[in-house]
């Protein structure tokens, strides 16, 4: 079994013995395959849902500090997804939600970008690349974002600046390169006297 | 103006990741993988039972196109048996069942149908399934697959 896993350290510690999980799929199958890799976890608060209506009614009731949710449950996995982030309520709204998918069909590629899932995990699901997943969470400290269009955690995974050298749209995108710096560093007391409110007479 | 709201949210998890006391990422996996020694057998069977239901698909007059919910038939099994894959560490048998998913979904898209267009797919599975395919030669297989799915699509985009 491979075990050294792309930004998984094999020494990191973690402990999830008070985490709660919900595992949605309609499949006793795969929620077992869930359960099993996450006791293996340390996880020891699991709820099973197969369906929508067993989710919808779980996650109204508790708390959960991680949802994975089968993209093919009850055929609306990322409806699921994109009801509890607009409608659900505090904390479950803004928790980490994992969606596991067979494949996407070619009508639910865009609801799949943009229903607000922390990832779209693709099947045969590993150990390896779940935890991978859970730590990265854990670490990444990713903005909740809430747009009439988007409602889940920040898209964003890095600040490549803007696509082929043409003007950003956003307002602190910059227009053009900045180069090399071409005088020394400000020193912290340049700084700060740059920052401090000062009183003006007009 | 769309009005946008960014704000940093504390979650649990975060303080049960980089724990000081707890199970190190290593054990955690090595604990997984014999929690999922329990189930393995019961896997199994179950992607072998999927597996039968493919190859029923497959022995069908290659010739016509099946209907809709056909096809919708084989994408629900395939994915049942992806989700078998999970205890099973296949990667390769993911990877072709995947791929199997894809071109169904792309061939409910489209009137195309080259004769016996998920064959190869099917077949490929119980190649991987059986362990009778080296890596290397199981990864050319694969990119032809790819290939395939990339002409399907096309025929959707027409």
């Amino acid at each position: 079994m491979v075990i050294a896993a792309a930004g998984l350290d094999g020494e990191l510690r973690l402990d999830l013995k008070a985490a709660r999980v919900l595992c949605a799929d309609e499949s006793a199958q795969g929620l077992d395959i869930l359960g099993q890799i996450l006791m293996g976890f340390g996880v020891q608060n699991i709820s099973r849902a197969q369906s929508a209506n067993d989710f919808r009614t779980l996650a109204a009731a508790q708390a959960f500090d991680l949802m994975l949710i089968d993209a093919g449950l009850d055929g609306a996995g990322y409806e699921l997804v994109r009801w509890l982030r607009r409608e659900g309520r505090d904390p479950n709204r803004t928790a980490p939600m994992l969606l596991l998918a067979g494949h996407t069909p070619q009508g639910q590629i865009e609801t799949a970008r943009d229903c607000g899932a922390s990832f779209v995990l693709i099947k045969p699901i590993s150990a390896r690349v779940l935890l991978d997943r859970i730590v990265w969470i854990g670490r990444a400290g990713r903005l909740f974002v809430e747009t009439e269009g988007y409602v889940g955690p920040d898209r964003r995974f890095r600040n490549d600046g803007v696509p082929g050298g043409g003007r950003g749209r956003r307002h602190d995108d910059l227009s053009t390169r900045i180069g090399a710096a071409s005088e020394p560093n400000m020193s912290q007391d340049e700084i700060d006297t740059l920052m401090k409110p000062q009183k003006v007479s007009l | 103006m769309t009005a946008l709201t960014a704000r940093r949210i504390e979650l649990r998890l975060e303080q049960m990741v980089g724990a000081e006391r707890g199970l190190t990422a290593r054990h955690a996996l090595m604990a997984a993988d014999r929690r999922l020694d329990l189930i393995r057998d019961d896997c199994r069977r179950e992607l072998d039972l999927r597996l039968e239901r493919l190859n029923a698909f497959a022995r069908r007059d290659p010739a016509q196109r099946p209907p809709d919910q056909t096809l919708e038939r084989v994408i629900l099994e395939a994915e049942a048996a992806l989700t078998a894959c999970g205890a099973l560490n296949r990667p390769m048998l993911g990877r072709a069942l995947g791929l199997l998913c894809a071109m169904a979904d792309a061939l409910m898209h489209t009137r195309y149908w080259p004769e016996g267009a998920l064959n190869p797919a099917i077949n490929l599975v119980g190649l991987c399934r059986a362990g009778d395919l080296p890596g290397p030669q199981g990864e050319v297989m694969l990119q032809a697959l790819e290939r395939c799915l990339a002409q399907y699509l096309r025929h959707i985009e027409r």
